[in-house]
C-alpha cells in the first residue's frame, strides 16, 4: 500500500469554484485561505502522569506531550492538547508504515492511539484580518494577551465544532476541522470574510 | 409649504442634498439630517396617526424616546418597518412611509373611533371582544389591520447581515460627556476600551448645547478628545451602535447599523452587524429621557420635548415653530427656549408650573432674551387639531387636586414642554440591578448592581456637566484599576457652574374638568394611554404597575414607554396614595430599541443556516440526479431515478436489484466509535444489553443500549476487534450522543475503568455492498482475503486489502442478503466506490438511497430507532428478548421489572398487511380496533413504517399496536388522515425469508 | 451570555457546554436487590432547589469533560466548578 493511492479530500469540490471575494483581483485579500487535506491525525490517549507513555510519544515524535490545558508542542509534527489524557497528533504528509510503527511504540503502555487521519481537514488562514473573520464566528478572545504562538484551543466556529492552533508569529493560524464539518466552515468563511476580502487557495 | 431650515448652524451639510419621499410627496433634506429633522424643517406636522383613536400626531422627541414618527424606510425586499424617524439617518432618495394612519395620515378612516373615546377606554379589547370567544378572530383581523404596525417584506432581505465577538476590560455605553471622560480615564491606563454610541457622531448632549468645558467651546473639547480615542490602539470607537441588551457575565449585546444610513451597502458592506461583547467590566452612560407633562390634548402636532426643540434648532438648524410656548417644572428647559429664541424663533412665554419659578441662571438668560416668565401657572390644554394653535393657560396654587380655570389663552404653533428627565435606567435594570427612587431630582436612579456595572451621567442622575464629566473619569479610572490596570491620579474639568431652582414634579396637569372626565391628557403616545385609563384600571382593582401595564397598554409599543411610562407611575401612586417609589417600575428587558431580524440571524441563514453534512461519495450521488434526504445534519441520497423514473418505480427496482443481484449503498453517515483500554469489555458489558465478553475476536454482533428507565436508546452493530477493542456502529442521528453518554458514565460512574473512546465517524466511509452477487464483486475488484463462507462467515470482520486499498470488511447485513460492509478511509472513498460501481457493471450494480434501505430492512422486520421506536419503547415491546443477557447487570435492566414495562397491554411491535392488498398507509396512521365507536374513539396503536414491497407484491407496514404480539392473525383499522378506514391484517414483523437464510450464504 | 469555567481549561462560553443534570447521584450497586420504589426514587426523583444546586456540565465544544458545577437557580450564577472525583474547594469563585 503506499500513497499512490487515489486521495480526495472534502474540499477539493469547494476548491474547483471558490475564488476571491470582497476585494479587487488585484489586491491582495485580507485573509488568505488555504487547504491541506493530506495530513495524518493520530488520535492519542493515555495518562500524561505514565512515563512509560510519555517517553513512547517523545521518542517517536521527538517531542514532549503537552500537559498544559489549550496548548500544544511542534516539531517534526504538532501535537495539540485536547483534554488531559487526550491529544491530536498532526504529521504534515502521509507516510505509508508510521501509524503502524507509532502504534507498536504504544503497545507496551496503557496508552492507546486511533488513526483519524481521514477524518479532518486544516484550513490555514493567514493575513491582517484572520483574527477579525475568527471573532466572527468564535466566542473566545484570540487576542494577543490571551492567545499565543504554542496556543490552541477547541472551541466553536459559527456553528461547527473546530481547533485553533496558533503555530507562528504573526498572522497565521490553523483551524483543524472534522471532514464533513469542513465544506459548511469553508463556506461560512466565503460569506463571513467577504466583508474583508478572502480568498482561497 | 414653508422652509423651516435656518441659514446657518448646525451639522448638516448644505452642500449636499437629498431628495426623499414621504408618503408619496418628494421633499429635500441634507446630508446629516435625520428623518424627523428633515420633515420638520419640510414643515410636516402630522406624520402618523394615533394606535387607538387615529388621532393626527406629530414628531415629539429627536431620540429613542420618539413614539410618533415610526416609520417604513426603504422599499422591496430591503424595506424595514417601524423605524423611528428620530434616529433615521437620511439618505438620498429615502422612501418612507408613515407605519400608521390609512388611507393617509391626514385623512383616516379609523379616525371615527376617537368620536367613541369614552367607549374605547382601558381594558375595551379585553372587555367586548373576549366574548363570545369564537368571535375573536374576526375582530382581531380588523383591530389587527386597522392598528397597523408597518409591512414585513415579501421576498428575502437582499442585505448582509453580520455577527461579531468582541472581548474588553471595559465598556462604556453612550458617548456623551460622562462616556466620553470615562473612556478616556480607562484608555489612558492602557485597558482595552470598546465605546458604543447609536448616533452617527459622539457627543450625546454636546451636540446640542452650547457651553464649554476648561474654558473652550465643547465642541473643541469633543474633537480633541474622539481623536484621543480613534488614535489609541487598545480603544474600540463604535458609532451608530446601539447596545441593546445586557445579559449574564457582562454580556452586552449591541447593533452596529453599518449601512443603514446609506440607503442600499456597498459592495460588500454589512448593514447591520450585532456585536458580542464580553466585558470584565460595563460602564453605562447613556443619558436620561426628558419626560412630558400630561395636559389635556398635549398629543396634539406641534407638542414637542422642549430638549427636542433644542437639538432640532442647535444640530439640525431646523426651526420647528415660529411661535412657541414653553411649558416646564424645571430650569433645564430655560436653556431650549433660549436656543430657540436665539435661533429666531419667537418665544410667547415660559409657563413655570413652579410657584417660585426657575434659578437665577435659567432666568437671568431668559430675561436677557426678552422672553417672559409667568410663575405658578400651568398649561391646561391646547387648540388645534393637526397642528396646535393657542396654548389655554391658567394660573394655579400648586394643588394638584383642584380644578383650574383657564385664565389666558396664548397664540403659538410649538409648544415645547419639559417634566424633567429620567435617567435611561434600561442596561443597569437589565443587568439585574434596582433602582431607587431619588427624592431630590424625583425619578429613579440606579441603585445596587449584580454585575460588573456602574452607572455615571445624568443616567444616573447626575445633572451637571461637570458632574458628569468628573464621575465619568473616576468611573473610567475605578474600572481599569478593577481589571488590574494601574491608574493615574484624576483629571479634573472646569464648567460653568448654573444655579438652579429644584424641580416640583407634575405627573399630571389639573384641568377645567376631573381628571376623568377632561379631555384627554395622553402618558403614552402610541399607545393612547391616558391619565383616566390608568385611574379607571385602580377604579377596577388593579394596583400592580405590571398589572395596570397590561390593562391599560402603557408602555407596550415599540418605545416601550420611555417617553410615556413615569407619568403614568405618578398617576398611579397618586390614586393608589402611595408614594411613587412604592409602585416600582415595570421590568425592563432586552432590547433597549427594536432589532431586525436580520441582525439577530446574522449569517446563520441560506446555505450556512446549519451544517449541511455530506459523505465523500456525495457529488457522484448528486451526478446521477439523486434527490436528498435531509437526516439531521446529513445529506443522504434518497433514490437514484433513472429515465424519468418516479420514486415508486425507481425504489422498487433498487429493491429487486438488492434481492436478486447487487446494489450498491453509501452508508458513511453511521456513527463510528473506536474502543480501547484494559477495561472495555467491562465498559461495554454494563452498556449493551447482550453477553459482550461472550463474543469472539472478529465476530460482529447487533446490540442495543437502553436508558436507565429500560427504554431502547440507540442501536447498531458493534465489532470485536482485539481482546481489548472493539468498533462500535450507532445510528446516523444518535452518534454524538452516544459517545456523550458512553463517556459520562466512563467520567462520572466508573472513572476506576481504563477505556479510551473515539469518534471514527469522519474518518470511516461506509460502503454496502448488497446482494446475492456481493460476493464475487468483491472477489473481482481483488480481495487478499478469502470471501467463502467458511472463512468469511455471517458477523464477522476482517481487515483486509481490496482493490489495492487497506480497508475493515465487515459480512453483516441489513437487508436480509448476502452483503458486506466496507470500511474505508474516506479520502479513499470515492476512489473505491467508482472502483465498486465500475467493476459491478456486469451484475448490473444498482446504486440505492435511503428509501431502498428502508423497504429492504422492513421487509426484515428490523427497527430504525427512531423511526419505528419513540423513546417510549423497551426492547421487550420489540421482542427483542433475545439480547437481553441474564448473566450480568446493564444499564436499564431493573427497569425492565419496573410495573409499567411488565404491562401485557402495552403497544408492541407488529407487522402489518393491508386486507385489501393494495393501500399504503401514511406513517403515523392511528389504529382502531372499532371505528364505529363514538368519538373520540380509543386508539390501540399506530403505523410507524409503511410501504409498498416490490419483491413481495403488496404493501407492508410495520407498528406499535396494544399488546401486539398476542394478536398476530387479528384484524385492526386504520383510520387515514382523509376519513377512511383500512382493516390491516397483523401479522409477523418478518415478512421476508423469516428463517435469515439468505444472508448466510 | 454565561461564562461557564472548565476545571480543564477556564472560562468558556455557556455554548460550548451540555448541561448534565443534578450531580451526586450514584448508580446503585445492585439494581435488583432495590424495591420499585428505591428504584424509582434514583431514577426519577430530584431536587429542583431554589438557590444553590451541584450540577454535572459536560464541556462539549472543548475538552469533553464532564465535571461538577454549583450554580444559584435563582440568579443563574456559577458559584464554582470542580473536576469529577475532586472536592469542591471551600470558597467561592462568586458569591451567590
Ligand atoms: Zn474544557
Amino acid at each position: 500500500m503506499s500513497d499512490s493511492l487515489k486521495r480526495h479530500h472534502c474540499l477539493e469540490p469547494f476548491s474547483e469554484d471558490s475564488a476571491t471575494i470582497g476585494s479587487s483581483a488585484s489586491a491582495e485579500p485580507a485573509i488568505r485561505v488555504t487547504f491541506d487535506g493530506h495530513r495524518e491525525f493520530y488520535n492519542l490517549r493515555g495518562d500524561p502522569a505514565d512515563a512509560a507513555f510519555t517517553d513512547a510519544v517523545k521518542s517517536f515524535t521527538g517531542q514532549s506531550i503537552p500537559d498544559k490545558a489549550n496548548t500544544l508542542s511542534y516539531r517534526e509534527c504538532t501535537t495539540c492538547w485536547l483534554g488531559p489524557d487526550e491529544w491530536l497528533v498532526v504529521y504534515p504528509s502521509f507516510e505509508a508504515g508510521r501509524f503502524e510503527k507509532f502504534s507498536t511504540e504504544l503497545d507496551s503502555t496503557d496508552a492507546t492511539a486511533v488513526d483519524v487521519s481521514h477524518g479532518y481537514i486544516v484550513l490555514c488562514l493567514s493575513g491582517d484580518s484572520a483574527l477579525d473573520l475568527l471573532a466572527k464566528g468564535c466566542t473566545l478572545d484570540l487576542h494577543l494577551s490571551s492567545f499565543n504562538v504554542g496556543d490552541c484551543v477547541q472551541t466553536g466556529i459559527a456553528r461547527t465544532a473546530a481547533i485553533i492552533a496558533n503555530i507562528a508569529e504573526g498572522d497565521h493560524y490553523e483551524v483543524i476541522v472534522r471532514r464533513t464539518f469542513a465544506e459548511y466552515l469553508a463556506i461560512w468563511m466565503r460569506h463571513a470574510g467577504a466583508e474583508f476580502g478572502i480568498g482561497f487557495d | 409649504m414653508t422652509s423651516r431650515r435656518l441659514e446657518s448652524g448646525g451639522f448638516v451639510d448644505r452642500g449636499k442634498v437629498f431628495e426623499f419621499k414621504f408618503d408619496g410627496r418628494t421633499l429635500k433634506g441634507f446630508a446629516g439630517d435625520t428623518l424627523a429633522s428633515a420633515l420638520l424643517a419640510n414643515d410636516v406636522a402630522v406624520v402618523s396617526r394615533s394606535f387607538k383613536y387615529h388621532r393626527p400626531r406629530g414628531i415629539v422627541s429627536a431620540g429613542a424616546d420618539e413614539p410618533n414618527a415610526i416609520m417604513q424606510i426603504g422599499k422591496d425586499d430591503a424595506t424595514l418597518p417601524n423605524l423611528r424617524a428620530t434616529q433615521t439617518e437620511l439618505y438620498n432618495n429615502m422612501v418612507a412611509r408613515s407605519t400608521k394612519g390609512w388611507p393617509s395620515v391626514n385623512f383616516d378612516v379609523s379616525a371615527i373611533n376617537a368620536l367613541f373615546g369614552r367607549v374605547f377606554s382601558a381594558g375595551f379589547y379585553y372587555k367586548t371582544f373576549m366574548r363570545p370567544k369564537r368571535l375573536w378572530r374576526c375582530y382581531e383581523r380588523f383591530i389587527r389591520s386597522s392598528a397597523g404596525w408597518g409591512s414585513a417584506p415579501a421576498g428575502n432581505d437582499p442585505d448582509e447581515y453580520a455577527h461579531r465577538n468582541a472581548h474588553c476590560d471595559v465598556l462604556v455605553v453612550g458617548a456623551g460627556p460622562s462616556g466620553l471622560a470615562a473612556a478616556v480615564a480607562a484608555s489612558r491606563t492602557g485597558a482595552r476600551v470598546i465605546l458604543v454610541d447609536e448616533q452617527n457622531e459622539f457627543g450625546g448632549s454636546l451636540l446640542s448645547e452650547d457651553t464649554t468645558i476648561d474654558s473652550v467651546p465643547a465642541m473643541q473639547w469633543l474633537e480633541k478628545t474622539v481623536a484621543e480615542l480613534s488614535n489609541c490602539e487598545t480603544v474600540q470607537c463604535l458609532t451608530r451602535t446601539t447596545a441593546f441588551g445586557y445579559y449574564d457575565d457582562n454580556f452586552v449585546a449591541a447593533v452596529e447599523r453599518c449601512a443603514d444610513h446609506l440607503g442600499k451597502p456597498p459592495g460588500q458592506t454589512v448593514r447591520e452587524r450585532l456585536w458580542r461583547i464580553c466585558a470584565r467590566e460595563v460602564v453605562l452612560a447613556q443619558g436620561a429621557f426628558e419626560r412630558p407633562l400630561a395636559f389635556c390634548n398635549n398629543d396634539r402636532p406641534g407638542v414637542m420635548m422642549a430638549s427636542a426643540v433644542q437639538t432640532y434648532v442647535n444640530r439640525y438648524a431646523v426651526l420647528p415653530g415660529e411661535r412657541a410656548v414653553l411649558f416646564t417644572n424645571n430650569d433645564s428647559a430655560y436653556f431650549a427656549a433660549v436656543a430657540f429664541k436665539k435661533a429666531g424663533g419667537l418665544l410667547a412665554a415660559i409657563i413655570d408650573s413652579r410657584q417660585s419659578g426657575a434659578g437665577v441662571t435659567a432666568v437671568t438668560n431668559a430675561v436677557d432674551h426678552g422672553i417672559p416668565i409667568m410663575n405658578g401657572h400651568l398649561v391646561t390644554d391646547v387648540v388645534g387639531k393637526k397642528r396646535v394653535r393657542k396654548a389655554q393657560v391658567a394660573q394655579w396654587s400648586g394643588d394638584t387636586s383642584q380644578t383650574i380655570k383657564n385664565t389666558v389663552s396664548i397664540e403659538c404653533d410649538l409648544l415645547m414642554m419639559s417634566g424633567g428627565w429620567s435617567p435611561a435606567v434600561h442596561l443597569h435594570s437589565q443587568a439585574g440591578g434596582k433602582n431607587i427612587w431619588d427624592e431630590t431630582h424625583h425619578c429613579f436612579v440606579p441603585g445596587e448592581t449584580l454585575q460588573q456595572n456602574r452607572s455615571v451621567g445624568a443616567g444616573a442622575g447626575q445633572w451637571s456637566l461637570m458632574e458628569c464629566l468628573q464621575r465619568g473619569g473616576d468611573a473610567g479610572r475605578t474600572t481599569a484599576e478593577a481589571c488590574g490596570f494601574v491608574v493615574q491620579a484624576g483629571q479634573t474639568y472646569e464648567t460653568p457652574q448654573d444655579q438652579e431652582n429644584p424641580i416640583e414634579p407634575l405627573w399630571r396637569v389639573p384641568a377645567s374638568r376631573s381628571p376623568d372626565r377632561c379631555a384627554k391628557q395622553f402618558l403614552d403616545f402610541q399607545n393612547d394611554t391616558s391619565v383616566a385609563d390608568v385611574r379607571l384600571a385602580v377604579r377596577e382593582g388593579y394596583r400592580s404597575i405590571e398589572h395596570v401595564k397590561r390593562y391599560t397598554a402603557l408602555g407596550f409599543g415599540t418605545d416601550q414607554g420611555k417617553l410615556g411610562n413615569i407619568n403614568g407611575m405618578g398617576v398611579l401612586a397618586e390614586a393608589l396614595e402611595v408614594p411613587i417609589a412604592q409602585v416600582g417600575t415595570t421590568t425592563f428587558r432586552p432590547a433597549y430599541t427594536p432589532v431586525t431580524f436580520g441582525a439577530g440571524a446574522g449569517e446563520d441563514i441560506g446555505e450556512i443556516y446549519d451544517p449541511v453534512r455530506k459523505t465523500a461519495m456525495h457529488e457522484w450521488h448528486e451526478m446521477q440526479g439523486a434527490p436528498m434526504e435531509v437526516v439531521g445534519q446529513w445529506l443522504r441520497p434518497w433514490y437514484f431515478p433513472q429515465y424519468g423514473e418516479d420514486i415508486h418505480a425507481a425504489v422498487a427496482r433498487e429493491c429487486m436489484a438488492a434481492r436478486n443481484s447487487l446494489a450498491i449503498m453509501d452508508a458513511s453517515t453511521l456513527g463510528k466509535i473506536d474502543v480501547q483500554g484494559r477495561d472495555s469489555v467491562a465498559l461495554l458489558e454494563r452498556i449493551y444489553t447482550h453477553d459482550v465478553g461472550r463474543m469472539a475476536v472478529g465476530r460482529c454482533a447487533y446490540g442495543i443500549m437502553l436508558g436507565e428507565d429500560g427504554l431502547l436508546m440507540d442501536d447498531g452493530v458493534m465489532a470485536r476487534l482485539g481482546e481489548q477493542r472493539f468498533y462500535l456502529t450507532t445510528t446516523t442521528g444518535g452518534a454524538a450522543a452516544v459517545l456523550t453518554w458512553l463517556e459520562r458514565w466512563l467520567q462520572t460512574e466508573w472513572p476506576e475503568l481504563d477505556v479510551h473512546l473515539t469518534s471514527t465517524t469522519d474518518h470511516w466511509s461506509t460502503i454496502a455492498v448488497v446482494g446475492p452477487k456481493s460476493r464475487e464483486l468483491l472477489q473481482k475488484v481483488g480481495c487478499n482475503v478469502s470471501l467463502q463462507r467458511e472463512n468469511f462467515p455471517f458477523m464477522t470482520v476482517k481487515d483486509a486489502e481490496l482493490g489495492g486499498f487497506p480497508v475493515q470488511l465487515f459480512r453483516v447485513s441489513f437487508s436480509g442478503e448476502l452483503a458486506f460492509e466496507v470500511n474505508i478511509g474516506s479520502n479513499y472513498a470515492m476512489a473505491m466506490w467508482e472502483l465498486l460501481i465500475d467493476a459491478g457493471q456486469e451484475f448490473q450494480i444498482t446504486p440505492y438511497g435511503t428509501e431502498t434501505l428502508h423497504v429492504l430492512r422492513a421487509e426484515k422486520g428490523f427497527v430504525i430507532v427512531g423511526q419505528d421506536t419513540d423513546g417510549s419503547v423497551s426492547p421487550v415491546d420489540l421482542k427483542m428478548n433475545w439480547l437481553l443477557s441474564k448473566n450480568k447487570d446493564y444499564l436499564g435492566k431493573r427497569s425492565l421489572q419496573r410495573a409499567d414495562l411488565v404491562r401485557t397491554d402495552r403497544k408492541q411491535f407488529v407487522g402489518f398487511v393491508p386486507v385489501d392488498g393494495k393501500t399504503v398507509v401514511a406513517e403515523g396512521t392511528q389504529l382502531v380496533n372499532d371505528p364505529l365507536l363514538p368519538v373520540p374513539t380509543p386508539m390501540c396503536g399506530h403505523i410507524t413504517s409503511s410501504y409498498a414491497s416490490a419483491c413481495l407484491g403488496h404493501p407492508i407496514a410495520l407498528g406499535l399496536l396494544q399488546s401486539g404480539h398476542a394478536r398476530i392473525g387479528e384484524q385492526v383499522v386504520a383510520a387515514q388522515s382523509d376519513g377512511t378506514y383500512v382493516d390491516m391484517q397483523v401479522v409477523s414483523p418478518v415478512f421476508y425469508d423469516p428463517k435469515s437464510e439468505r444472508q448466510n450464504v | 451570555m454565561l461564562l461557564i469555567k472548565c476545571p480543564w481549561c477556564g472560562n468558556r462560553a455557556e455554548s460550548e457546554f451540555n448541561y448534565g443534570g443534578e450531580a451526586g447521584i450514584a448508580r446503585p450497586a445492585n439494581p435488583d436487590t432495590l424495591t420499585d420504589a428505591e428504584w424509582a426514587d434514583y431514577l426519577f426523583m430530584r431536587k429542583n432547589p431554589k438557590g444553590l444546586h451541584q450540577e454535572q456540565w459536560n464541556h462539549a465544544q472543548g475538552c469533553r469533560r464532564w465535571f461538577n458545577a454549583e450554580r444559584d437557580t435563582v440568579t443563574y450564577r456559577f458559584t464554582r466548578t470542580w473536576r469529577i472525583g475532586e472536592a469542591p474547594s471551600s470558597t467561592r469563585d462568586v458569591d451567590s
